[in-house]
C-alpha cells in the first residue's frame, strides 16, 4: 500500500514540524507544508496531495477555511483535516460548512493524528 | 461618605460660631448685669433682656468649642450637665410655682429690672442644647440620632423667636412661652446650637449637607433659596398688608401661591439634578464596560498567547522525543510534555472561560483526565477514567495547582496502578465539605502500587507533588486498600479567585 501524501498548513513552524514528524511516524509521507494560504493553495495545486493537514488559523487575511474553499473549487477530492485551537461553537460551525474530513482540536495528540489519518 | 472638606470647615464654623456665643453672653453677664448697662441686657428697651442664668448656661454651652480640645467628653459633659441643670431648675422653679424663674431664686433684686426669670421657651431651648453636647461625646447611633433630634428641636425654638422679632415682635410677646426670650438670647441660643451641630458634620442631615455627592451639592444650592425666601417673603407680604396694600386673606393667597411657586421649582430643580447625575452615570456605567470588555479581550489574548507557548514548548519536546533513542530519555521528555500539556490545560479553558480569571473546574479536571488516561494508552489496556467533581469556580494559580496534581497522580496510577492487561478505573474527585475545605481523590483499583510510598526515592514527579500540596497548605494521605487511594485536604482559601488588576 502507497504512503498516503500529506501536506501540512500551519503558520507556527516549530508546530508544523512537529507535526511533519508526527505524519512521519504516521507512515505517512509529507509533500510539502506552507504557513499562510497564498503559499497553501500554490503547494497544493503543485503536489496534489491526498491529505491536507490544514490550521485555521494563519497569518495574513485569509485562514484555512478559505484556503479549503479553494481547493474544493478545483473539484480536488484531497482530504481536508482541519486542526484548531478554538472548540467554540461560532468557529467549528464556520470550518463545518467546508465539509471538513475530520476537525482535530490544539493541541494535537499523536493518536488522535494516527487515527485521522488512517481513516482519510 | 467622604466628607474632607466640609468637616475642616465644619469645625472651624463650630468654634467660631461657639465664639460669638460666649461673647454676647458673657458682655450680658458682665457689660450689663455687674456694670449696669440696659442696652446690653435688652438691645431695645420694649424688649425682654437675657437673665445671667441664661447667659452662664450659653457660656457653658459654648466653652468645649472654643477651648482647642474636640475630643475632651468629659468636659463636654461636665458643661451639658450644667447648662442642663440651671435650665431644668429655672422650668421647676416656675411650673413649680415657687418663683417666676431660678433668677428670682437666686438673685432676688432682679424684680426692679422687670426682667426676673429665664423664659420656658429658652429653658426648653437649652435644654435641647445641653443634651445634644452630652450626646456629641457618644458614639452610637442613638447618641447620634438624639444628637440631631436635639440640636434640630433646639434650633426650632430659637428660630421661631428670632422669625417673630423679625415680623411682629409685640405679637410674639403675646404667646406665653416666647413671652420673654430676648433677641440675643435667641440669637446666642441658635449660634450655639449650630456649634454643637456642627462638631458633628457626619451626623444627620448636617452629613447630607455637607457631603460631596450631588444630591448634597443640590441640597446647599437649594437650601438658602428654601430658608431665606419664605421669610423675605412674608416680611413684604407683612409690610404690604400694613400698608394697606394686602388684607389678611389676601396676603396669606399671596404667600401660599409663592410658597407653592418656591417648592415646586425646589423639587423641579433637584429632579433635574438627579436626572444629570443618573445620565452621567449611565455614561459612566457604559465607559466602564467598554474597558472591562477590552480588558477581558486583551487577557484573553494573553492566554491565547501563553497557550500557544505551551504548544511550541510541547511541539518541541516532541520533537527531541522522535530523535532521543533511549526509551528513558523518550519517558523523561514524555513525563514533561505531560506537564506542559496540563498547563495548557488550564490556558485553552481560560480562553474560552465566560469570565477570564475564573475556571470551571469541572471542565477543566475532565478534559485532563479523559485525555491523560488516553495519552497512557488507557483505552488498549482497558483503563477508564471516570471523574466526579462538584461544580466549582477557581482561580488560575489554584486551577494550575491541581492541574499538575491530577498530572502526577493519575499518570502515576495509570502508568503503575494496574499490573499486566487486567483494566481497571482511575476515579478523580473534588468535593466539597462541610467544613468549607475541598478534598481531592485520586483513586484507582488496580492491583499494583503506585510509587508514592514514603521510603521509595523521591522522584521528580514525587518532588512536584510535594511542592504543590506545600503551596495549596493542603495535607496529603494515601491508603493502599484494593488499589491506591490518595486523598488531598485543600482549604477553601487556597482556591480563592484572585482579584486581578
Amino acid at each position: 500500500m502507497p504512503k498516503k501524501r500529506i501536506m501540512v498548513v500551519e503558520d507556527d513552524f516549530i508546530i508544523k514540524e512537529y507535526l511533519k514528524q508526527l505524519c512521519e511516524q504516521c507512515g505517512c509521507e509529507v509533500v510539502g507544508d506552507a504557513a499562510d494560504a497564498a503559499e497553501a493553495f500554490m503547494v497544493f495545486q503543485q503536489q496534489s496531495p491526498d491529505v491536507v493537514l490544514l490550521d485555521v488559523r494563519l497569518g495574513g487575511k485569509r485562514d484555512g477555511v478559505d484556503v479549503a474553499k479553494q481547493i474544493f473549487e478545483t473539484g480536488s477530492d484531497a482530504r481536508i483535516v482541519f486542526i484548531t485551537g478554538s472548540n467554540e461553537p461560532p468557529m467549528i460551525e464556520r470550518i463545518n460548512s467546508d465539509h471538513p474530513f475530520r476537525i482535530l482540536i490544539k493541541p494535537i495528540k499523536g493518536d488522535e493524528l494516527r487515527e485521522a489519518l488512517d481513516a482519510a | 461618605m467622604a466628607l474632607i472638606a466640609p468637616t475642616l470647615a465644619s469645625y472651624r464654623a463650630s468654634s467660631l460660631f461657639a465664639l460669638a456665643t460666649a461673647v454676647v453672653a458673657t458682655l450680658t453677664l458682665v457689660g450689663g448685669w455687674l456694670l449696669g448697662s440696659q442696652v446690653l441686657i435688652r438691645l431695645n428697651p420694649s424688649f425682654p433682656g437675657m437673665v445671667p442664668s441664661t447667659a452662664l448656661a450659653l457660656i457653658l454651652l459654648s466653652a468645649p468649642f472654643i477651648v482647642d480640645r474636640p475630643d475632651t467628653p468629659l468636659f463636654k459633659r461636665a458643661a451639658a450637665l450644667a447648662a442642663g441643670t440651671v435650665a431644668g431648675a429655672d422650668l421647676i422653679v416656675i411650673f413649680s410655682g415657687v418663683a417666676n424663674g431660678i433668677d428670682a431664686v437666686l438673685f432676688p433684686d432682679l424684680a426692679r429690672l422687670r426682667t426676673n426669670s429665664m423664659a420656658p421657651a429658652t429653658a426648653i431651648g437649652i435644654l435641647f442644647g445641653a443634651v445634644a453636647l452630652y450626646s456629641t461625646t457618644m458614639r452610637s447611633t442613638a447618641a447620634d440620632n438624639v444628637l440631631t433630634a436635639s440640636g434640630t428641636m433646639g434650633l426650632l425654638v430659637s428660630g421661631t423667636a428670632l422669625i417673630g422679632y423679625a415680623f411682629d415682635a409685640e405679637a410674639l410677646y403675646n404667646v406665653a412661652w416666647y413671652s420673654a426670650m430676648a433677641v440675643h438670647t435667641a440669637f446666642a441660643l441658635a449660634l450655639v446650637l449650630l456649634a454643637i451641630l456642627l462638631s458633628r458634620p457626619d451626623v444627620g442631615w448636617l452629613s447630607v449637607l455637607l457631603g460631596h455627592g450631588a444630591g448634597s451639592q443640590g441640597a446647599r444650592r437649594l437650601l438658602p433659596v428654601v430658608v431665606i425666601l419664605p421669610i423675605v417673603l412674608c416680611f413684604v407680604a407683612l409690610m404690604a398688608s400694613e400698608a394697606g396694600y394686602l388684607n389678611a386673606n389676601f396676603r396669606l393667597s399671596v404667600v401660599a401661591l409663592v410658597m407653592i411657586v418656591l417648592l415646586a421649582t425646589s423639587v423641579i430643580g433637584n429632579a433635574k439634578l438627579q436626572n444629570a447625575v443618573e445620565d452621567r452615570l449611565h455614561a459612566t456605567m457604559g465607559d466602564l464596560r467598554v474597558t472591562v470588555q477590552e480588558r477581558d479581550l486583551l487577557l484573553r489574548e494573553v492566554y491565547h498567547r501563553v497557550k500557544n507557548n505551551l504548544q511550541q514548548i510541547n511541539a518541541m519536546i516532541a520533537l527531541e522525543m522522535g530523535n532521543a533513542d533511549e526509551p528513558a530519555t523518550k519517558a523523561v521528555l514524555a513525563a514533561t510534555a505531560a506537564r506542559v500539556n496540563a498547563l495548557g490545560y488550564v490556558h485553552t479553558l481560560l480562553v474560552s472561560s465566560e469570565r477570564p480569571s475564573h475556571l470551571d473546574v469541572e471542565a477543566f479536571l475532565t478534559s485532563l483526565v479523559t485525555n491523560l488516561v488516553a495519552g497512557h494508552g488507557g483505552e488498549g489496556r482497558k483503563i477508564t477514567a471516570k471523574v466526579d467533581v462538584d461544580h466549582d469556580v477557581i482561580g488560575i494559580d489554584p486551577a494550575i495547582s491541581i492541574g499538575l496534581l491530577v498530572n502526577e497522580l493519575v499518570t502515576n496510577a495509570v502508568k503503575h496502578g494496574f499490573a499486566g492487561d487486567t483494566g481497571g478505573e482511575v476515579t478523580v474527585q473534588l468535593k466539597h465539605r462541610d467544613d468549607g475545605t475541598r478534598e481531592l481523590i485520586v483513586r484507582d483499583n488496580g492491583s499494583g502500587v503506585a510509587e508514592i510510598a514514603c521510603d521509595a526515592p523521591v522522584g521528580t514527579g514525587q518532588r512536584i507533588i510535594m511542592a504543590l500540596v506545600a503551596q495549596l497548605k493542603a495535607t496529603q494521605t494515601v491508603e493502599h486498600e484494593g488499589g491506591t487511594v490518595v486523598t488531598i485536604q485543600i482549604p477553601a482559601s487556597s482556591l480563592e479567585v484572585e482579584a486581578y488588576a
